[in-house]
């Protein structure tokens, strides 16, 4: 993703919108045994709290749903949780109950760790726009 | 999707902000599975009940909903806990967990829950044909589709509480005839003992992953399909399996199936001696006959932890007859409410155990303990 360039997915839940730095998930997510919610971190240590959570989609247990309430239970929840490809009713009932924003379809997203976007929802669809201001 | 004029009044939040909350959910799910519209259920049952699963922030959610007013609007019953129902002692969970427990049932009990702590609600209440079912236990998702010929997703805990308190689901997936489409067919060597059909399930599981698989020649006893179905709801995503003769007609579909071979050699690799310090029956929860066959079979006083898990409602009817006292006689700790899969025995200190349940296999074994399944007929040599 180019600068000022911007890609918009489906919206599934809106809540916070704003600027916020990438974390990028190779493959797919399962938030239980994946996501440590007390501390906020991925298991291989990286911090999710705040950050836009990418990955190409979820699998796992249906527990999910608890452990992304928990990231929003202990304050570590991220800003949003985008999905190149289609999402899966656990994560949905997760961010519905954790008021977390959640888009899913986007695509292929060229994003790295530390890049900053934009997140924000535009004729019922939600967007990612590439900055270049830190958060 | 289509929702009704009370629908969307109740996710206005004009039903008050826990119908608001449980609407949404429903609806969200609904959208994203590309359901039509949301349909009336007549029993929710939640998965998701032991402390041990969902930790203090699941906690957190049930007592807000049930804070903020949440009642079940159609029968709801819950799934097994992390420890004995009646006695703390008779697993020692220790005091902070036992407590937390209590407060989850708590918070269930207020939001109109029977606290049936069982993983069989279909003992309690047996689901007709096309009845709408929102259960979110997957060995019971399995048997009410599959023997049942109910209609159930397989949901995740907080939407079987959604359901349960908007009396809805939505309207896709296994709810819709259309997807209850056969898609593998399976063939197998004859099998005798329960077990052995366990097994058949925990290995059609692994080759199905979460299709359809229809059973030409499936066991003849209840008990059988329930362990058999559970274990491929656990090693694969099974949901619905077809039984010939046993699956209500026209609660399915014939689809284009792959064949799929289990052999006697797989099915025999699952069983092998390996000196347990703990037995467990009942996963799923042991039903009266199961209990009185054990007691049965095994005469006299065993030598082994043997536990057998069952719920609150069988529990009594056996106590009535007097099988728990005979049983708890000779040494087998009858345990209620509770199960191997939910407790936290790696915890506990045990190692080696052998169980008739493949599905207790299937997680034991992911939980790094070293498991093997023993056939019914051959309990009493194991655990004498």
């Amino acid at each position: 993703m180019e600068s000022g360039n911007l890609r918009c997915g489906r919206r599934l839940i809106t809540s916070e919108t704003g600027r916020g730095e990438v974390v990028k998930i190779e493959g797919r997510i399962s938030f239980l045994g994946e996501v440590n919610p007390k501390e906020g971190k991925l298991y291989d240590g990286r911090s999710i709290k705040g950050k836009v959570l990418i990955a190409e989609g979820a699998k796992g247990s249906t527990v999910g749903a608890y452990v992304i309430y928990a990231l929003k239970y202990y304050g570590n929840q991220p800003l949003a949780i985008i999905f190149e490809e289609e999402t899966d009713p656990i994560v949905v009932s997760g961010c519905v109950m954790a008021g977390i924003t959640h888009g899913d379809m986007f695509g292929k997203l060229d994003l790295r760790d530390g890049d900053v976007v934009d997140v924000w929802e535009e004729d019922g669809k939600l967007c990612l726009g590439i900055s270049k201001t830190p958060p | 999707m289509h929702l009704t004029r009370e629908e969307e009044r109740m996710l206005k939040g004009e039903y008050g902000e826990a119908m608001r909350i449980a609407m949404e959910i429903v609806v969200k799910v609904g959208e994203v599975l590309g359901a039509d519209k949301l349909v009336d259920i007549s029993h929710a049952h939640a998965s998701g009940v032991s402390y041990g699963t969902i930790g203090e922030p699941g906690l957190h959610w049930l007592r807000e909903l049930s804070s903020k007013g949440a009642k079940a609007r159609v029968y709801s019953t819950v799934n097994p806990i992390g420890m004995d129902l009646d006695d703390p002692n008779k697993i020692p969970v220790g005091e902070q967990f036992y407590k937390k427990q209590m407060e989850v049932l708590q918070a269930f009990k207020d939001m109109g829950f029977e606290i049936s702590v069982t993983c069989t609600p279909y003992y309690l209440r047996k689901p007709k044909p096309f009845e709408r079912l929102s259960w979110g236990e997957s060995s019971a998702v399995a048997f009410a589709n599959s023997v049942l010929g109910s209609f159930t997703n397989r949901e995740g805990g907080p939407l079987a509480v959604a359901s349960a308190i908007t009396g809805k689901t939505y309207h896709a997936g296994l709810q819709v005839l259309e997807n209850r489409r056969t898609t593998h067919l399976i063939v197998h060597p004859e099998l005798d003992d329960p077990v052995e059909w366990s097994a058949l399930g925990y290995l059609v599981g692994e080759k199905v992953g979460s299709g359809i698989p229809r059973y030409p020649k499936p066991p003849q006893d209840e008990e059988s399909m329930k362990l058999m179905l559970a274990a491929s709801a656990a090693s694969g995503g099974i949901a619905l399996s077809v039984l010939e003769k046993v699956t209500p007609r026209g609660t399915y579909d014939i689809g284009d199936e792959e064949r799929v071979e289990i052999d006697e050699k797989e099915i025999e690799e699952l069983f092998r001696f390996n000196d347990p310090e703990l037995i467990f029956h009942g996963c799923p929860h042991s039903n009266l006959n199961e209990l009185k066959k054990i007691n049965e079979i095994i005469k006299d006083k065993v030598s082994r932890e043997f536990w057998i898990a069952t719920s609150p409602k069988v529990f009594d009817e056996a106590l009535r007859e007097g099988i728990i006292q005979s049983l708890e006689n000779k040494g087998i700790k009858v345990v209620k409410g509770t199960c191997s899969v939910v407790t936290p025995i790696e915890r506990l200190g045990y190692k080696r155990i052998m169980t008739t349940s493949a599905k207790t296999y299937f997680y034991l074994n992911r939980k790094g303990l070293e498991v093997a399944l023993v056939r019914v007929r051959d309990l009493w040599r194991v655990v004498t």
